[in-house]
């Protein structure tokens, strides 16, 4: 083996070294995010998937408790239009944690929040996460004959 | 590429071969040169191993009004060592719950009337959690201890049996008087038969002998049998265990205190600082219990003969069912938490086939593992867990949860090192008064 190969063969080495070592982006950037004051912010508006519709957020607790149930307060906005407020926009939700997965949930919530509306405004109470990290709200909006999926991304947690 | 220019790439690909080894071997390194131990982790994992510990004291128990009540606590302790209210005589809590063995049994599953089907968890700091059993089916401590008396397996008693052995007891009788006031009226033989209780069969002689008591005096011996679990509640909630190795050494991290991070050996810190990090132990061994409390499905394949347990999906409907329930008549407070708790449980579909997250405070004391104490070894339980989706080939009940793929796979040295890091979870003994039967309640 000449010298040249030698030094390749490292180079190589320590390129999958450094692949091997960040082969878990998401989970060491959960952690990281974690406790600093920024992580525990939430975005107070996001659309939806397609920009069809403006989830705004109302009210939810700074910092989210950790092993606790809450509650958080919303409002369904048109996508073209964020002024207009969607009264009859009917919304599912999921909550859960994604751990890097590109698709779908790691799991969910071990509760089941109860869901309700007035006047546009939507009350989600008992939600619960007891695990610390980036959690995922997948809110699916129906309304003017449309469907899209807005997700908002909810840090976890303070005391 | 000139050969300048692979000189210079092979440099930095040595450079980084060079900071990759000693990330590596980082805690060797440190453990030959006395430093703070606060430089062998990330400051997320700082982080983490703060939130762990201490242990602090147990939350509130707002649906039992004699929770921290010593006179209680007297009484439940004589009434968890006696063994006069199981059918055959022989069998108390301390029977499963044996104080020497950090109050488990060492059985792969309990025995008592008959063999169970679950392991014996421990109660040590059982004060700190939110669901009862391995699927929850309890929400409270007190509500807990109800379960095994009437359960065939355990007890195999029934709480009329029970009430009358505590009202024939003079001493038991004036304990539970001084605490709840004067019992029903338990020498009435035709409105008090000596044996009866609810039964899921209705033409049981139990279930016969108690539909034909007064609705008010089912009311009034259910008051009582709660009331009873209520006293062994007060006694367990003392049964209260931090002061382990490892609290000692987040104390000596926290005060950058080099001496007293000895408290732990090396292979441990390494065991720790996996646990926090690239392990991901701590998303569910979490806080200072380490265990989120909550239920998950680890993907443990049905053992040959064993029969298919829908965990927390079965424990969900009979908490929900229960009269001694957190928001039932029998609850002294049934708001707040307590309502919150049932108000919102998830769909039993979601919960099939999980189990609650042990605590790994006393993990060492508590051999064997899971909840149906498959695995006989700290080692066996970590290999599980390392062998990863491959462990898990067989049938299943319900959905392997995906938060397990998280784990990386792990060295023996690896597993070693969490192995001796779980060791050093083990509390101070428990005050020689509270693990032996009293002589009067």
């Amino acid at each position: 083996m000449g010298p040249h190969s030698s030094i390749k063969g490292a180079a190589v080495a320590a390129v999958l070294a450094l692949f091997a070592f960040a082969a878990f982006p998401a989970f060491s950037g959960m952690k990281m995010a974690m406790p600093t004051a920024q992580g525990f912010a939430v975005a107070k508006e996001v659309y939806s998937s397609d920009r069809l519709f403006l989830v705004k957020v109302i009210s939810i607790p700074k910092p989210i408790p950790f092993e606790k149930y809450f509650g958080v307060q919303f409002a369904i906005y048109d996508g073209h239009n964020p002024k207009r407020l969607l009264r009859d926009a009917k919304v599912t939700l999921f909550a859960g944690m994604r751990h890097g997965l590109k698709h779908g949930f790691a799991h969910g919530m071990e509760s089941s929040p109860k869901l309700s509306e007035n006047g546009g405004v939507f009350t989600v109470k008992g939600m619960y996460f007891h695990m610390m990290g980036p959690w995922t709200l997948k809110a699916t909006v129906r309304a003017d004959g449309k469907k899209d999926v807005a997700y908002l991304r909810l840090p976890c947690c303070g005391k | 590429m000139t050969l300048r220019e692979r000189r210079g790439a092979s440099i930095a690909a040595i450079g980084v071969i060079a900071a990759l080894s000693a990330f590596a071997l980082g805690l060797d390194a440190a453990s030959t040169a006395p430093s703070d131990d606060r430089a062998l982790y990330t400051q997320s994992e700082l982080a983490a191993i703060f939130r762990l510990s201490p242990l602090g004291t147990p939350p509130a128990d707002p649906t039992d009004g004699v929770a921290n009540d010593p006179r209680a606590a007297a009484l439940g302790q004589y009434l968890f060592f006696d063994p006069r209210f199981s059918a055959n005589g022989k069998i108390s809590c301390a029977s499963c719950h044996i104080p020497a063995r950090g109050f488990t049994d060492g059985r792969r599953v309990a025995k008592g009337m008959a063999l169970g089907t679950r392991n014996t968890p421990t109660i040590i700091n059982a004060a700190f959690d939110e669901w009862y059993f391995w699927d929850g089916r309890a929400d409270s401590m007190w509500a807990q201890a109800l379960q095994p008396l009437e359960n065939p397996r355990e007890f195999g008693g029934d709480r009329l049996v029970i009430l009358h052995a505590v009202y024939g007891d003079g001493p038991l009788r004036n304990a539970y008087a001084a605490l709840f006031g004067r019992p029903p009226a338990l020498g009435e033989a035709k409105r008090f038969p000596a044996h009866a209780r609810p039964a899921t069969d209705p033409n049981s002689p139990l279930a016969k002998a108690w539909a034909a008591m007064a609705p008010s005096d089912r009311r009034a011996a259910d008051r009582m049998f709660s009331n009873l679990g209520k006293a062994i509640e007060a006694y367990e909630r003392r049964l209260v265990a931090g002061g382990s190795p490892f609290d000692r050494y987040v104390r000596a991290l926290k005060a950058g205190d080099v001496a007293g991070e000895e408290a732990m050996p090396v292979a441990a810190k390494r065991g720790l600082k996996l646990f926090v990090g690239r392990a991901h132990c701590d998303l569910c061994h979490s806080g200072p219990l380490l265990s989120d409390g909550q239920f998950h499905n680890l993907g443990l394949p049905l053992l040959l003969g064993e029969a298919p347990d829908p965990g927390r999906a079965a424990g969900m409907a009979e908490v929900k069912a229960s009269i001694f329930n957190g928001v039932g008549p029998f609850s002294d407070d049934p708001r707040g938490l307590a309502k919150q708790k049932l108000e919102f449980l998830p769909t039993p579909k979601s919960a099939l086939g999980k189990f609650k997250t042990p605590s790994l405070r006393n993990v060492a004391l508590t051999a064997p593992y899971m909840h149906d104490g498959r695995f006989a070894s700290l080692r066996e339980v970590i290999l599980f867990y390392a062998e990863g989706k491959a462990a898990s080939k067989g049938r299943l009940v319900g959905v392997r949860e995906k938060t397990l793929s998280l784990i990386p796979h792990l060295s023996a040295n690896e597993q070693s090192d969490l192995v001796a890091f779980l060791k050093e979870l083990d509390s101070a003994p428990l005050p020689p008064a509270l693990t032996r039967p009293p002589v009067a309640p």
